[in-house]
Parts: C-alpha cells; structure tokens; sequence
C-alpha cells in the first residue's frame, strides 16, 4: 500500500512587544515567578481585557508577510476550557473574522533549488497562557502566570505538507520571517515558537483522508521534524498490520525521543466559542495597512534566492547571510566593488571574520573592520600581492584598527614577491641545490614541488608569491625555452 | 438536542448528588421549552455592541503590576512565589 | 427628624452649610444600623472604622474651606459585587466568602474620589443571580417596609440598605432588573444606565452584554446626583461609550408619554396598574399628551435573556477554580477533582443551574447558534424601541406585577424569574430606564412605576421624574 503523507501545522509565535495582550505588565521571560502580573492575567473577579495596539499591528505585519488578506474588521472570540495555566479558563483568540486569511508560506526545499507554496488558513491574535511546573518528588503542580496573557499570534496551514523536512523548511521560513520582520525574538528555548503537528496517511488515489493525530506544542524546530517522522512510522505500520488509526493526541519528548500519548479522542473538550463581550470590534483603515507595508524589509527566502542568483553562491551561505545583517550588508558593500568571484568573499566573512568573531567573543558591530578595508585586502590576494595565508594575519589587525592592508602587509613583511626575475634566480639556486628536485619529479613523484616551493619560500623568507614560484619550478625543471 | 445533565456538568466541572440531576434537569427541560419559541433565522451575524478603531487602542507602555505578594494574597495555597495545585 | 432620614442632596446642602457634620451624619446612619440591621440584615460586610475616618476626613476639609465634591460625605452602601481592594468582596457566595481584592472597580475609585463615606458591602442574591435577594449564600436580606417579605433582588441588600436609612445612597447592579425590581419593592428609586455609561471595570460580571451599575437613592434627585458621579468612559473598560448629548430637554406641556401596552398586562397586579395610571393621568393633567404604544417581541425577552445571560456567565464563573483565590475544597486526588469538589461546594443552586444551562447552550456538542440568534433578536429588539420612541418621548410601565412577596413563598425558579418580565427589555436594547415609587397599595406595600428612555436620556428621565416628585406625587 502507498500512502501520501498529509501534515497540517499550527505555529505559535510568540509577539515581542514590551506589555501583555490585554494588559500592561511585562513582556519578559524569565524573573522571579508571579511578578508580572496584575489582576487582568490573574483573571481575578471583574477585570476587563484592554487591547495592545502594537500587538495588533505586529499580527498584521505578519499577515502582510504570509500574503494574507488583512481583515479591516476583526474580532475576538471566547475559547472555554479549565486547566491550571488558564487564569479566566477561557482564551480570548479569534475563531469568526481572525485578523488575517488565507495567505500562504512559500519554503525553499532541495538546497534552495526548489520552491512549494505552503497555504495558509489564517493568522489570528491569541493570549499565551501561565507556565506549569510539574514537581517531581510529590504530586503537587507549580503555576506562574508571569507568561499569562503573552500576545501571541497563531499561524494555521493548510495541510499541504508533505514529509518531516518540508515541516522543517516550514518552521524555519516563519522564524526567521518573524526574526527579520522583528515581530518575535523567535527564542524557541524560551517557548516564543512552538508548534502543532497534524499528520494523517492517506491512501494513494484515493480522496478520503486519514484520521488525524495531533502531537501538540513541540518547541524545537528538529523535535517537530523528528515528531513528524516519528508518527508517520507509526502510522504507517498500524495501517501496513491491518489495524485502523485511532485519533490521539501526543506530545513531543525531547528527552526520550519520542511522541507521548496526551490523550485518546477527548470527551472533555467543547470550546463553546462566542463573541468576547467585553471587547469591541476592531476597525483598520487601508491606509494603516500601507504604512505598516513599507516597514516590511527584505524577507529571508526572497533574500536567500536573490544572493544565490546574484552572487551565485550556494544555498549554505545565502542562508547564513540572510540570518545575520550585519555580515550580509558586508558581504554586499565588498561584493559590489570586489573584482574577483562573490564566493571567495563570502568565504572570508563566513569563515575567518565568524571564527574570529567567536572567538574573541565580540560582536560584528564592536570590530573595526570596514567593508572597504576588506575589499581592499582581497584584491591584494586576488592579484597575488599577499597570499592567502597572510591575509589571515591581515584581518585580524583590521578588526581592531581602520588602517589600509597595504601598510599592514608592508610592516609585518607580508607582501608578496612577485617579481618574475626575483623568483626566477631563487628557484635556479634552489634547484641547483636540491638536484634531487628534478630527478624524482621526472620519475613521477610530482609532490616534491611542494619541498621545493618550501625552499623558495625560506629564502624569501616567505614572501614569495607561491603560485608564481611553482610555475617557474615547473618550467625550469620541464626545461621549457622561454620565447 | 438532547440535554444531559451529567455530560453538561463534566463539561461545568461540577458533581451532583441524585437529587440535584432530577431537580436541575426537570428545571432546564422547562427553560430549553421557553427558549424553542424563539423563531430561527437565515442571518445570524452577531451584534457587536461597539467599534474601536486601531490608532485609539492602548499604547504598549509597560504599568500595573503587582509586587508578588500581592499577586499570590488570595492564593489558597502557595508555595516559593508559585500558586499550587 | 433624623440626619438618616433625610436625602442627599438635603444633607449636602447643610454640609455647606455647616448646620451638620460628616461625622453626624454617619453617627445617625450607624444608629440605624444598630437598631435595625439584625433585623434587615442589608449588609455583608460594615466598614464603620473606614466610614469614621472618612468622615473626619471630609469635616477637616471642610473646615479648612476646601471645596469638594457635591456628594461628600454622605454614607453609600455598595453592592458586593464591586471590587473594593481591603475590603472583602463575595458576591453573595461562598465561592468567594475570603476573597479581600488588591484592587479597585472603576466606580468605587470615583466614589472615593468624591469623599463619600463608605458604609458596608451590601448583600445580594449570589452572583447576582435571582430576583428576591433569597439566593444570598451569606445573609437574609428583609424588606424593611415589611420584615417578613423579600427586598427584591438581585440589589435587594442595596435597596434595603437606603429604604431603611442605613445608608444614603447605594450603589447596585442591573443586568436584567436587579436595581429596578429591589427599588420597587422597597419602594426606593433606581436607575439602569444606557449600557456603557458606567464602567464594569472591577464589577463582578453576571451577563457582560447587560450588566450596568445603577445608583440608587431616596429620591430622583439624589439617584440624579450620583449618576453624575459614576458615569463615564473608562480606558479601562473597552465596552464604555462617551456621552451624546440628548436633543430632547423637559417640557412637560411637550412631553408624550407612551403607556407600554404589553406591560399592563392580565399577569399585573390591578393595584398596581391603577397606581401606575394614576401616575399617568397626573401628567396628563399637568400637559402632556399620552399614548398607548406598543412594542412587539415581548414573548421572546424572557428567554432570549437567559440565553444570553446563562452563556456569559458560565464563562464568566468558569474563571473560580480555587487556584488563584477564594474557596477550595479540603482533599482531591487530582486537578480534576479540585475543580469539581470547589465548584460544587462553592456554588450555590441558582449559580449551578445558570452555568448548566449556559453552558449547554453554548457547546458545539449540543449544536445551535443560540447566543447569534439571540443578538439578532436584540438587534431586532432595539430597532422595535427606536421605533417606539418616534411615536412618543418615553415609555412608562409597572416595573413588577406585584408588590414584594413574603419570604419563601416564590419558589419555582421560572417564576422567580418572570419577576423581572417588565425589566428585560431595556437591558436587552441596551436602553436606561428609571424606577420609582408612585405610591402604596392595601398592604401599605411599596408600588414602583418604571420609566424607560431612549439610549443617552438619563438627565430627561431624571427631570420627568423630578417633575413627579414636585408636582404629582400624593
């Protein structure tokens, strides 16, 4: 039997706006527990919501983002159920007219060689609830409701996923979409992403869907992917051993490494959703809809596809550039003005500048490397001025002062010989010392060019240009005529 | 349409003696009776009492929160700054 | 005769005057209380040593010439159902009979920013659930007119509170009548406010789509002057309206009265229709134009009311778990537990029952689009009202079909509820409507008339009722 694999994903992204959803306490992780709180996401008798503003307009951004339709009209709806976390026992989210519909998430799949648009259902406002700690020794629960009422908005899919690493493309394209729209800190270590996973199997040819299983709030991008991979195994063997899938729901344990059973198809959940009483209904002009438009950077996978095409780099280092501005504005400064292929600048900047960066401990904006500095310093390697092995040196000077490479090179003796008649006399006397040289290259063992530029170098006390060296070599020991 | 007291008093989180199932379900028969008369409609949009446009809501401006103390006075049991269960 | 006899605005105008004090005034409150209220029972909780300083705080001021506001020192009762951060809070239930709020409801911060003196947390029926004040889980509320029937619900301990001069003024809440029904019966005067003009902030909620706080007094006057102390938008409140100002201003010779023909009905007491017509008649005699309009839909009020309320208010009491404050039962076994044994020894039956039929009526499990049918009908109902107020300026009804009943003798739920079959429709359009007593019956039992207005005329009704008082009352 053949099956087409259906997964549908409900992302939780938490906002980072500075006040809670409906009231003004802190929008912080992490403090003493029940400190930011106050009678609102308490839920204490006779509070009244009050709506964040930017809340609403980082929902849009979003929205604008994914390709949805805004809805200038929106409203919110009552969710009711009972559980600890729950101050009001019930979630004020939007279920009738949510903020945005439709839309869709366009992911990049086969190393940025292929494109699926992913649908989307909508995008809607919703408030986080408190935090349970389970205490292990005995069997009491620990509830802090500092994360009570956090905005969140939800994006819903369409179930047009098809396998784990589509699911991981997915994940990844709206964190780092929030990231670079700057609507979420994206923490998932801190829980501002988490994610629903719906998988059912449905048989190929045919139209009628499988049941659906639910693993429920994964918080890792990988504990989705594994969680995805992990249920359509076990799926697929019920079905291939005769049997029929039950709808369960599950939740992901990193630890083990498996999906848990929550619950079997649940009598107690009935949400009896209704319009919130105590809010109004939210009107958006056009007008605010543009302004919050043009606030919209570059996205990342239009990024990621416009420096592969652009530059012709891999998908490996577009992707890194296009999660860290900084070095992706520095790699397009250099790139402009550099003579030689983007590829080797992206090697410097993704490679020694990260490697020095980290090592250091310092961040990109603390350095002092400037794009023209670095430029500069690659043509001199692109026209053999410096080698490459001195431009490692090079770079580390010009990440703490803003000083021309040329000078650095002439200080510390970096600069390249190139000159043809210099290097041509240093390799006749080498080889005149080493007669071995071109008796063991004519036998074959060509590796002993590498001794031999060895020796070139010492002489020039490393200065010399080794490409250049290794020609000569090359044409004196080959004996070839100069014209 | 069927009501159930039972079902309906899981989904409240409430348990009820024998006597109470009988009492409150002869009670909501009566009521569910009254509320057949309302005639159904085609449209059913909800009335929203009212309109709030997006520049007039509340400015993200971090105010009002309690001290931990004060969040955790009425808790009937708590236990190192968390509510218990 | 006593400084607790008197009406507010009488007893301001002698703070003015100097000719009484803060402090004297409370002084005769507190006597009445001590001579009265283990009988009457209006109050939860007495805040006398917060009163006392109160008042000696307003005569310090007073003596220094500080103006304050027109309501100063004058002793309030407030409904428990209002968040008053100190004080102990219940809503009349046992659910919540130690919770002591960290904060305050919106108006009480206005009643204390007028320096009115604070007298107690006024009892009512739980969660301002019923309609005789007889669902109360922690007092019995008495009419004081009559020890031996009910205040009215579900502001009964409010409206007790004032008819027996234990308090100035008070404060109740109205969602389906529960400030209108207690005034009639105690034969005191309440106010329902065009939803919105008061804020909810800080109200424990019974129906969010109803629910107003309503000021209630010994007079017109009184319930006029305290209104105007309370009302407003609040940023707080998203469901708060600002003010429109209404087009129409008093003249009684332009006044057009409309008789509410589905109110004067066979269910009505024919004293109190009498008494009502009376009412009528005397303003007929002084000039105005009488009508009889009539508003249809009325046999849908009733349960389009409780389909509304039962589902805002299930999820309203949902939030009372026994995690976070009040009751929490002594030994579960697991979370599930805890929230059944709370809310089942916390609630009282009338709570249970409403949250039953509540949440039925909104589970997608027992299907129905009930709560959408129902704000179409209220929409439907509004427009009928609007209507009506084209052919006339204001509506005027009996506000209950009979006088205050003895206590016990109301006991089928259904009925208890029919009590406020005169009240539902303003609530249901969103309207104000004013009651007050237009004279006794045989029983020498209160009779409460209501006068309801289009949305926004609270001042009209407050001077029409003004005029009554003036001019018509016998």
């Amino acid at each position: 039997m053949e099956f087409d694999v259906v997964i549908g994903l409900e992302v939780h992204v938490e906002l980072k706006t500075k006040t809670k959803m409906y009231c003004g306490c802190k929008n912080e992780f992490g403090g003493v527990a029940n400190s930011h709180c106050c009678e609102i996401c308490l839920g204490m008798p006779g509070v009244l919501p009050n709506i964040n503003k930017r809340a609403i307009e980082y929902a849009i951004k979003a929205g604008l983002a994914f390709n949805c339709k805004i809805n200038t009209s929106t409203k919110l709806d009552r969710k009711n159920y009972f559980y600890p976390d729950l101050a009001k026992s019930y979630q004020i989210s939007q279920k009738e007219q949510p903020l945005c519909v439709g839309g869709f998430v366009e992911i990049l799949l086969d190393g940025g060689t292929k494109e699926k648009r992913i649908r989307l259902v909508q995008i809607h406002v919703e408030e986080d609830a408190g935090k349970i700690i389970h205490m292990p020794e005995s069997d009491e629960i620990f509830v802090d409701f500092n994360r009570s009422g956090v905005p969140l908005i939800e994006i819903v899919s369409e179930p047009d996923l098809c396998s784990p690493s589509e699911v991981k493309a997915f994940l990844e394209t709206i964190r780092n979409t929030a990231l670079c729209l700057g609507i979420s800190d994206c923490k998932m270590q801190e829980g501002s992403l988490r994610a629903d996973v719906n998988i059912s199997l449905k048989q190929k040819g045919s139209s009628k869907f499988g049941t659906r299983c639910e693993i429920k709030n994964v918080g890792s991008i990988n504990g989705a992917t594994r969680a995805a991979e992990c249920e359509i195994k076990r799926q697929k063997e019920v079905i291939s051993s005769g049997g029929e899938v039950e709808q369960v729901t599950f939740r992901w344990d990193e630890t083990l490494n498996e999906n848990m059973v929550m619950r079997k198809k649940d009598k107690s959940v009935d949400y009896g959703f209704f319009a919130e009483p105590d809010l109004p209904q939210v009107e958006i002009l056009n007008e605010e809809i543009e302004e919050i438009k043009t606030s919209i950077c570059e996205l990342p996978n239009q990024k990621i596809r416009r420096l592969m095409a652009d530059y012709k780099l891999p998908y490996a280092d577009a992707y890194l550039l296009m999660e860290d501005d900084e070095k992706n504005a520095m790699f397009e400064a250099v790139a402009a003005d550099f003579s030689g292929e983007p590829k080797k600048v992206a090697n410097w900047i993704l490679g020694d500048l990260t490697r020095i960066l980290n090592k250091q401990n310092i961040s990109f904006a603390d350095s002092k490397l400037t794009a023209k500095n670095l430029e500069k310093m690659l043509e001199m390697i692109e026209n053999n001025s410096i080698s490459n092995t001195a431009g490692k040196t090079i770079i580390e000077v010009l990440m703490k002062q803003d000083v021309h490479p040329e000078t650095i090179a002439k200080q510390q003796g970096l600069l390249q010989q190139s000159d043809q008649s210099v290097l041509e006399d240093v390799v006749r006397e080498v080889l005149l010392e080493n007669t071995h040289v071109p008796e063991l290259f004519k036998k074959g063992k060509t590796n002993i060019l590498g001794f031999a530029v060895g020796e070139c170098m010492k002489r020039l006390k490393g200065s010399g240009n080794p490409t250049l060296i290794k020609e000569i070599l090359l044409k004196q020991i080959q004996g070839s005529v100069e014209v | 349409m069927a009501f159930d007291v039972l079902r309906v008093g899981e989904l409240a989180r409430f348990e009820f003696t024998e006597e109470e199932v009988k009492k409150f379900d002869g009670h909501i028969k009566e009521m569910l009776r009254m509320i057949s008369i309302i005639p159904e409609v085609l449209e059913t949009e909800a009335m929203v009492a009212n309109k709030v446009r997006l520049s007039d809501l509340r400015e993200d401006v971090p105010q009002g929160s309690w001290d931990s103390f004060d969040v955790l006075a009425n808790a009937p049991k708590k236990k190192s700054g968390f509510f218990v269960v | 005769m006593e400084l607790s006899e008197l009406t507010a605005k009488e007893l301001s105008q002698m703070l003015r005057k100097r000719t009484c004090s803060a402090s004297e005034i409370l002084e005769s409150v507190l006597q009445q209380i001590q001579e009265k209220e283990s009988d009457i029972g209006a109050y939860i909780t007495l805040t006398e040593d917060l009163a006392k300083k109160q008042a000696q705080k307003v005569d310090e001021k007073l003596a220094k010439g500080v103006e304050l506001a027109e309501l100063a020192g004058i002793p309030i009762a407030v409904k428990d159902v209002i968040c008053t951060k100190g004080i102990l809070t219940t809503a009349g239930s046992k659910i919540l009979e130690n919770f002591v709020p960290q904060y305050n409801a919106t108006v009480f911060n206005k009643v204390l920013a007028a320096n009115m003196v604070v007298v107690g947390k006024a009892n009512l029926d739980e969660f301002a659930m019923g309609t005789t004040c007889e669902s109360s889980a922690l007092r019995f509320t008495k009419n004081p007119r009559d020890l031996t029937r009910v205040p009215g619900g579900s502001s009964g301990g409010s409206a007790a509170a004032v008819a027996g001069n234990e308090a100035i003024l008070a404060l109740g809440s109205d969602t389906g009548g529960s400030v209108r029904l207690p005034a009639a019966f105690c034969g005191v005067v309440g106010l329902r406010p065009t939803y919105g003009r008061v804020s909810r902030y800080g109200v424990i909620p019974l129906a969010s789509s109803f629910d107003q706080v309503g000021p209630m007094g010994k007079t017109v006057g009184d319930v006029r002057m305290l209104f105007n102390a309370i009302a407003g938008e609040d940023p707080k409140d998203m469901t708060t309206i600002p003010n429109k100002k209404f087009e129409k201003s008093f003249d009684i010779k332009k006044l057009t009265l409309g008789i509410y023909k589905e109110q004067f009905n066979e269910h009505v007491d024919p004293e109190i229709s009498a008494s009502v017509m009376k009412m009528v008649e005397s303003f007929k005699e002084h000039g105005a134009t009488i009508k009889e309009i009539s508003v249809p839909y009325s046999e849908y009020f009733l349960p389009l009311y409780q389909i509304i309320l039962t589902i805002e208010a299930a999820s309203n009491l949902a939030r009372h778990d026994g995690i976070r404050y009040g009751h929490r039962t002594q030994e579960f076994k697991d979370v599930e537990e805890l929230y059944c044994k709370t809310r089942s020894e916390g609630f009282g039956p009338e709570p249970k029952r409403r949250i039953i039929l509540g949440t039925f009526l909104s589970s997608a499990e027992f299907g129905g689009a009930y709560r959408k049918k129902a704000f179409y009908w209220m929409q439907k109902i509004a427009e009928a009202y609007d209507n009506a107020f084209k052919e006339c300026d204001l509506l005027i009804s009996p506000m209950s079909c009979s006088h205050a009943f003895k206590v016990g003798e109301l006991v089928d739920p259904i009925k208890i509820y029919a009590l406020d079959l005169c009240a539902f429709g303003a609530s249901l359009a969103s309207i104000p409507a004013l009651a007050l007593p237009c004279g006794l019956d045989s029983s020498n039992l209160p009779i409460g008339t209501q006068i309801i207005g289009p949305k926004y005329s609270e001042k009209f009704l407050f001077d029409v009722g003004e005029f009554y008082e003036a001019h018509c009352k016998t």
